[in-house]
């Protein structure tokens, strides 16, 4: 797990620039309010093409775990979580601001975030080689089935509509097959044109999707300015006290934990974690009636879940290749970009980058803690940026990182076609994660569709069912369907009850 | 437009380019049609669903207008004709062309601040992709 070969390998200059580019720009991406780790590695995608598959691992994970980070800096200051996962530490947070002690709220959530971090990291170092095993017992049936699991319950968790959410993941999976035919090579739904013989690359699309859409909603108010009250600090301090680290350790312990499960998960996202942790550090505190008045706990609980999730949404991703969130969805391009196929062999072929990343990943979380606490100071100007600089910055971004993919003019058409796309799907409510995920998911489900049809003699059904893995996959996508189904309906009882 | 009413009218021009497509699909040779096909019923089914929660759902959802501002698809348009400007004039001059286009259209307020900016991250990309990546941006439409 961990040797002289992958310290060395970790701590070489190109891998130490890429952690330290990798928490700087994540950290910036999370403190501009609009802004997501999922743009943020979209958009560093291409830059990692020219890297070794070690550097440009550790530079995305860097920016996803330091984005999420770096979200709770709005929060607290300005009550506008960078991202969404950040939602339940602006609570506490910006009651903190408002009291003066700005300070005090970013050292807590800067121990929480790194304590978080720390603690998935370790969780991926120890769950994901055993859980690895598992991955050798699948064949087509199997793989076809995590796939259709994996979009179900990315499709129902990432939307309020889980038709959307389904629809959304179901032309992911159409749009995979566009272009050759694996096995006949006919040409599918190319239409004549020929750049789309070799199908879609769903790097531009991801760009596009997460990038270029979000350059659009932000010039939807292009003087959209934040307001922030002059930060008055007499004495920065970068370490918490030792009785505020007494006060939120065992927090901060909990709901790592939580965090950890809840990240394993595919789909529970980090917003989902933080709200859970929040509720249940507020349960079982001695002083209930201190949360949502700037408890030191509230903060703690929603920084170390969210940071948590970082890590351990890389569980089913490098064991699976199912995603754990939709940043660990845009990682699986990634990973695949550089020629890791998730599964057993990342745990012995590759476990050289395998291990490097993860301990790079737990470097980059206490890193980042570093570099976080000596930038807040600076919050005030970041968060300044107007969106009219921030969309063109983002656009030309998207047009050369596209590009840079293979030199190719026809992958920045494929980016700017997903842009609109994506813009389209936000406004209408369509999740784009799915989307992705069913591009990216779609060859792995249609090589196991086919594979079990050749050797299904009784009906693809009946062959899927008969293995006990499969069967397991096949419950569970029926369970997530349902519990789909209830929650909706659920929510509709409980509207036409507020409404009468 | 209302919210159930955009909904429903999406549904249905999914639902219909999937019978379009199924149309196509059908005549692929072999298992190639095989994958495709199913993946265009499950979509066709979703989209009727949708269609019906949309009529049975939420009914008052429909006093909810929904809309989408102008200012984005210009955004967009100014993309696209950038990037169809890259093959013929190159990439510095077609993004200089939409950097002054998005100045007047999102009405820069900071001057300074824009000039600098743009200035730095032109900077910042030409270093990183011409040297870092190899990526010859220069040589884009010539």
């Amino acid at each position: 797990m961990l040797s002289i070969d992958i310290l060395l390998d970790l701590f070489s200059l190109t891998n130490l620039s890429a952690i330290f580019f990798g928490v700087s720009i994540g950290l910036l991406i999370g403190m501009l309010p609009g802004l997501t780790a999922n743009l943020g590695v979209a958009l560093l995608l291409p830059v990692t093409y020219g890297l070794e598959p070690t550097s440009a691992l550790l530079l995305l994970v860097s920016v996803y775990t330091s984005a999420i980070y770096g979200g709770s800096f709005p929060a607290i200051l300005i009550n506008a979580p960078g991202t969404s996962a950040s939602a339940a530490t602006a609570i506490d947070g910006y009651v903190l601001t408002e009291a003066g002690k700005f300070n005090t709220a970013i050292r807590i959530s800067t121990f929480a975030s790194v304590f978080g971090g720390i603690i998935s990291g370790f969780a991926l170092l120890l769950i994901a080689p055993p859980l690895s095993l598992i991955s050798l017992k699948f064949g087509p049936a199997q793989y076809f089935m995590l796939a259709v699991f994996g979009l179900t319950i990315i499709g129902t968790l990432s939307s309020g509509n889980f038709i959307k959410g389904l629809i959304a993941g179901s032309i992911g999976l159409f749009l995979s097959t566009i272009g050759s035919d694996l096995d006949s090579g006919y040409p599918r739904f190319v239409f004549g044109f020929n750049g789309l013989i070799s199908g879609i690359n769903f790097v531009p699309a991801v760009i596009g999707l997460f990038s270029l859409s979000q350059a659009l909603v932000l010039s939807e108010n292009p003087h959209k300015t934040i307001q922030i009250n002059k930060i008055k600090i007499d004495k920065w301090k970068f370490l918490p006290k030792f009785i505020e680290t007494q006060k939120i350790f065992l927090t901060c312990f909990i709901s790592s934990i939580i965090g950890v499960l809840v990240g394993i998960l595919p789909g529970a996202g980090g917003d989902i974690a933080s709200w859970v942790s929040y509720n249940e550090a507020k349960r079982f505190s001695k002083n209930k009636s201190e949360f949502g008045k700037g408890s030191l706990k509230g903060i703690a609980a929603s920084e170390a879940a969210n940071n948590a999730v970082t890590g351990s949404a890389l569980i089913p991703l490098l064991t699976l290749g199912i995603p754990g969130s939709t940043t660990a969805a845009i990682l699986l391009g990634a990973l695949l970009i550089h020629g890791l196929v998730p599964g057993r062999e990342l745990f012995t072929t590759h476990a050289d980058i395998t291990y490097s990343v993860i301990w790079g990943f737990i470097f980059a979380n206490l890193l980042m803690g570093i570099v976080g606490l000596y930038v807040a100071k600076y919050f005030g100007k970041i968060a300044r940026i107007p969106n009219y600089l921030l969309a063109p910055s983002i656009i030309l971004l998207s047009v050369v990182g596209s590009y840079a993919i293979g030199n190719n003019i026809q992958d920045v058409y494929t980016m700017v076609i997903f842009g609109l796309f994506g813009y389209l799907m936000r406004k209408l409510n369509y999740p784009p994660a799915p989307l992705i995920l069913g591009l990216i998911l779609g060859p792995i489900a249609e090589t196991g569709f086919r594979q079990s049809q050749i050797l299904a003699n009784d009906g693809i059904l009946l062959y899927i069912l008969s293995n006990n893995i499969s069967l397991i996959l096949f419950v569970l996508t029926i369970i997530s369907i349902l519990s789909s189904i209830y929650l909706e309906l659920t929510k509709k009882i409980n509207y036409e009850k507020n409404i009468s | 437009m209302s919210r159930v009413k955009s909904n429903i009218i999406i549904s249905l021009l999914l639902a219909t380019a999937t019978i379009i497509l199924y149309l196509f699909a059908k005549n692929f040779p072999g298992s190639a049609k095989n994958f495709p096909i199913t993946v265009l019923v499950i979509i066709f089914i979703l989209s009727i669903g949708q269609i019906i929660v949309s009529l049975h759902r939420f009914k008052n959802l429909s006093q909810k207008d929904f809309d989408i501002p102008k200012k984005p698809l210009i955004v967009f348009c100014l993309s696209f004709f950038c990037v169809v400007l890259m093959e013929y004039i190159g990439f510095f001059a077609s993004f200089i062309l939409l950097l002054v286009s998005l100045f007047y259209l999102l009405k820069v307020e900071n001057k300074r601040l824009y000039l600098v900016g743009t200035i730095i991250l032109f900077t910042f990309i030409f270093v990183v992709f011409e040297f870092g990546l190899k990526v010859s941006l220069l040589k884009i439409g010539f």
